[in-house]
């Protein structure tokens, strides 16, 4: 059965988690969806759905989040190593 | 000029002009099956291609057992048009049709833009998930000239005779990351295999995700030194974006000799004893 087709697919840029990913949504049947890319490859790296956009959209972005505080948290340790290699501080 | 294997891709109107075709089986090809839920063209079946394409017990392609009961269970037939489409550009829907090829399915389409392109231009969509019934699909043996593998590579150092392919990003490429942004570090070194040249999966694309025109895809590959007259094994970090360039190269090219190296920088960033570039 078709539901319906998607509508008011809009596309927007922001930065999470220190990361600029490419959040998209747009509404099908009575339902909105939403998801995040990292642009670059542009792996999809969150999914949200909600009742208005904005619910949808939050959601996508928090999965992405989770996924990015990964990353970073994986990137200052990584700084953290390499400042002990060297034997100085991190600042 | 067309692609030199025009029945290999197709594009929306013809997608949607065949959604009710009983010899036509469109499937949607994920990561997992979260976007397939929300909602697919019509008609079209789901696979989920971390637990239904590889085997993740071998680190693996699918057995040729496997793929028989996965098209069983799908109702796809020898004869069906399989057309694969899915989310990020479709780089799991190629590793299908990739794998679909090594076992000698003959009709197999890509839906040019994928499901991104398909939301966007407001084309029909659907929550129901449809049954068909199952079909005795046998498979033929497996064809290992379009897949690489670790000797390929090996063998492509040290000789310099192959051209290599890295598709990713140019961060993984130099060794500045090791994995893209929110995604699991699979490997032990950054870098890049030793003479690859660097072709991110997405210079093959316009910005609503179609392919490029075969003169541009021509001209880039050319530059980099990517031509006919050379094997040419293409890799990424597991093996899913450099199967989108290895459909761009073998099919949309026509280039004779393309492999996909699906162990990818997964298998030689973490291998002893093999050098890496930066």
């Amino acid at each position: 059965m078709t539901v319906d087709a998607a509508q008011g697919l809009q596309e927007r840029r922001k930065t999470v988690e220190g990361h600029e990913v490419r959040v998209v949504s747009y509404k099908i049947g009575d339902r909105f969806g939403s998801r995040v890319d990292n642009i670059d490859p542009g792996d999809v790296i969150g999914r949200g759905r909600g009742a208005t956009r904005e619910e949808a959209e939050d959601a996508a972005v928090e999965a992405a989040s989770l996924r990015l505080g990964l990353t970073s948290a994986r990137e200052m340790l990584q700084k953290s190593v390499g400042h002990l290699n060297r034997g100085s501080t991190p600042r | 000029m067309t692609y030199a294997d025009t029945d290999s891709l197709v594009e929306a109107p013809w997608a949607e002009a065949h959604l009710n075709d009983p010899k036509v089986r469109f499937v949607e090809v994920d990561v997992d099956t979260s976007a397939y839920q929300e909602a697919h063209l019509p008609g079209a079946i789901g696979w989920d291609w971390s637990k239904e394409l590889c085997d993740q017990l071998t680190r693996d392609i699918l057995s040729r057992e496997s793929l028989e009961a996965l098209l069983r269970r799908s109702g796809i037939a020898r004869d069906t048009c399989v057309v694969l489409y899915g989310d990020n550009n479709n780089w799991f829907a190629a590793w299908a049709f990739w794998q679909l090829r090594i076992y000698g399915h003959e009709d197999v389409r890509i839906l040019n833009g994928g499901r991104n392109k398909w939301l966007a231009d407001g084309r029909p969509l659907s929550d129901e998930v449809p049954t068909y019934a199952p079909t005795t699909y046998e498979a033929s043996a497996p064809d290992t000239t379009l897949r690489g593998l670790l000797t390929d590579v090996s063998d492509a150092v040290k000789k310099r005779v192959i051209a290599l392919v890295d598709v990713r990003s140019p961060g993984e490429f130099s060794g500045d990351i090791l994995a893209p942004p929110g995604l699991p570090e699979t490997c032990q070194r950054g870098g890049h295999i030793p003479g690859a040249a660097s072709v991110p999966w997405g210079q093959v694309c316009k910005p609503d995700g179609t392919f490029k025109s075969r003169e541009e895809l021509e001209a880039l590959y050319a530059g980099k030194g990517v031509t006919r007259d050379r094997p040419v094994v293409a890799y990424c970090r597991i093996g899913e974006r450099s199967s989108h360039t290895w459909f761009v190269l073998k099919h949309l090219l026509g280039y004779p000799d393309v492999k996909n190296y699906d162990g990818s920088w997964t298998e030689w960033g973490n291998l002893v004893g093999q050098p890496i570039e930066r």
